[in-house]
């Protein structure tokens, strides 16, 4: 292929996936800036993959490897900062007017705020289930784990949002 | 089936880069890609579509695919108020805290409209952070961390309501200074003697019926009252930030009490209207403070009017036919 066969396949390939993984890590990170990042820097890499000669068989799946690559990297970061950031409040900003902000605060919203609560496997079986709409034997090969792995972390991560409902969000 | 497309539309439609963040992101790509060109004589094969076989969940196709259950559906289901409502009870260090302040409490602050309900909605904030407040300190397995974040969030808490206060005496709006003020005297005022009938009680939250008779031994022993308050303190409850908070609690409602009065002064306001008042009612969990705090009422002094005094030792005899209370109402 020629240097330009391969430029115009990588931009087709950000053009056909860039939303869905942006949207990927949005509902891993639970912050669009973050995840505005994290889906460039996934592209950076794969252009460097392709450039360099590699082959790629399945595109997606090798952007969710780096994607999750990235994510993890994110959550040790964030292991620093004060892990019960959003339970105790810290940075809660008492200026903010709170009509301004009621626009943005429907479903999609609160729903990151629960799967904030969920261990990282568990989430991220749980997207790409249910945000990705990978199957799980597409999810278990991208993630090198058994079939059955993802299923139990999948019905796992559901029972715990349940869970959280039932127990009135509290710890036991 | 339809209903799901729609949310399935509505959610994907929400989380997408918008045309701008997309093509921005493409020019930095397009700027990498100058910077690191492909090496030359190499042969690469990419397959970006259809090898992986993989549908898109977002594409119109798709849509028509029973099988895929979006997580809206899942969140709504859970959602539908039954989160909501299970973060009313919770407290900071609780996972669904979070839902309770960022959600709940926007959505009723979103349905305020004049800066009078404004300011009083800001005096219900302060008393949710003081049930908060004092659900923890009667706990006994409340994490520290999580009671030095409820205390702080308090004082946020407190601070606005002040500065509601101070923007109405800024705008000569006597009235609702006055009346913002005396709210939130009295919902200080109110949660005070529950916490100090915590220190009182030293007791763990448990349940009401061995609570009631520990408090009718001491409501009988009037003088013995007394003398127990400096060391009857929760023990598993950290000494020091009790202390903390009562000493705040305190510091705050002589402030709000003092500065009361003197907006009552400087617009020559009367005693307001009371169907004007929001009834605060001091419980907790525990129910623990409120028969014996009556008890300990007559040692707090107040600058008051006298009818204060009078409803409150009223409240105090009802009491202890062991009914329970409403703290900060006015007769």
């Amino acid at each position: 292929m020629k240097s330009d066969e391969v430029e115009k396949e990588f931009l087709a390939t950000y053009g056909q996936f860039s939303d869905a993984i942006f949207r990927h890590c949005v509902f891993r990170v639970s912050d669009r800036e973050k995840a505005k990042d994290i889906t460039q820097v996934a592209f950076i890499r794969l252009w460097d993959t392709v450039s360099q000669g590699k082959e790629i068989d399945n595109m997606r799946a090798f952007l969710y490897r780096i994607v999750n690559n990235l994510i993890i990297d994110e959550y040790r970061k964030r292991k620093d900062e004060s892990l019960d950031r959003m339970r105790d409040e810290e940075g809660f900003d008492v200026g903010f007017d709170p009509r301004n902000e009621i626009e943005t605060r429907d479903d999609y919203e609160r729903s990151l705020l629960l799967l904030e609560t969920l261990p990282a496997h568990y989430r991220q079986a749980l997207v790409m289930r249910h945000i990705d709409g990978l199957s799980v034997k597409e999810i278990a090969r991208m993630t090198d784990e058994s079939e059955n792995v993802i299923s139990v972390r999948i019905h796992r991560a559901i029972a715990k949002l349940t869970m959280l409902a039932k127990n009135h969000g509290q710890y036991q | 089936m339809d209903n799901i497309n729609k949310q399935f539309k509505k959610g994907a439609k929400d989380v997408c880069l918008s045309v701008e963040e997309k093509a921005a992101m493409k020019h930095a790509l397009l700027r990498h890609m100058e910077a690191n060109p492909v090496r030359n004589g190499v042969l690469t094969r990419l397959h970006s579509r259809g090898a992986n076989g993989i549908p898109s969940p977002f594409s119109v196709n798709n849509l028509r695919n029973k099988k895929t259950m979006p997580i809206f559906l899942i969140v709504g289901l859970l959602m539908s108020g039954s989160v909501s409502f299970a973060a009313e009870n919770t407290v900071p260090g609780d996972i669904l805290f979070p839902v309770k302040v960022h959600v709940n409490e926007n959505v009723r602050s979103a349905i305020v409209v004049t800066p009078k309900a404004q300011a009083a909605w800001d005096v219900q904030l302060v008393e949710r952070r003081l049930q908060e407040v004092e659900k923890l300190a009667s706990h006994d397995k409340a994490s520290p961390k999580a009671q030095e974040a409820a205390k702080r969030n308090l004082e946020r808490y407190m601070e606005r309501a002040k500065r509601d206060i101070e923007k109405f005496e800024d705008e000569d709006e006597g009235e609702h200074a006055v009346l913002t003020a005396s709210q939130l005297a009295d919902l200080l005022r109110a949660h005070e003697y529950v916490l100090v009938g915590l220190s009182l009680q030293g007791a763990t939250a448990t349940s009401t019926a061995s609570v009631a008779t520990s408090t009718m031994s001491v409501a009988t022993t009037t003088t013995g009252v007394v003398a127990s308050t400096t060391t009857a303190i929760n023990p598993q409850m950290s000494k020091e930030s009790f202390k903390d908070i009562l000493k705040l609690l305190k510091e705050s409602r002589k402030d709000a009490e003092k500065h009361h009065k003197e907006l009552k002064h400087k617009f020559k306001v009367e005693d307001e209207d009371d169907d004007e008042h929001v009834t605060f009612t001091a419980t907790t969990t525990a129910s623990v403070g409120t028969t014996t705090a009556l008890i300990f009422v007559p040692q707090i002094k107040h600058d008051d009017e006298d009818d204060n005094e009078e409803s409150y030792r009223e409240d105090s005899r009802k009491s202890e036919k062991g009914t329970s209370r409403k703290a900060g109402k006015r007769d």
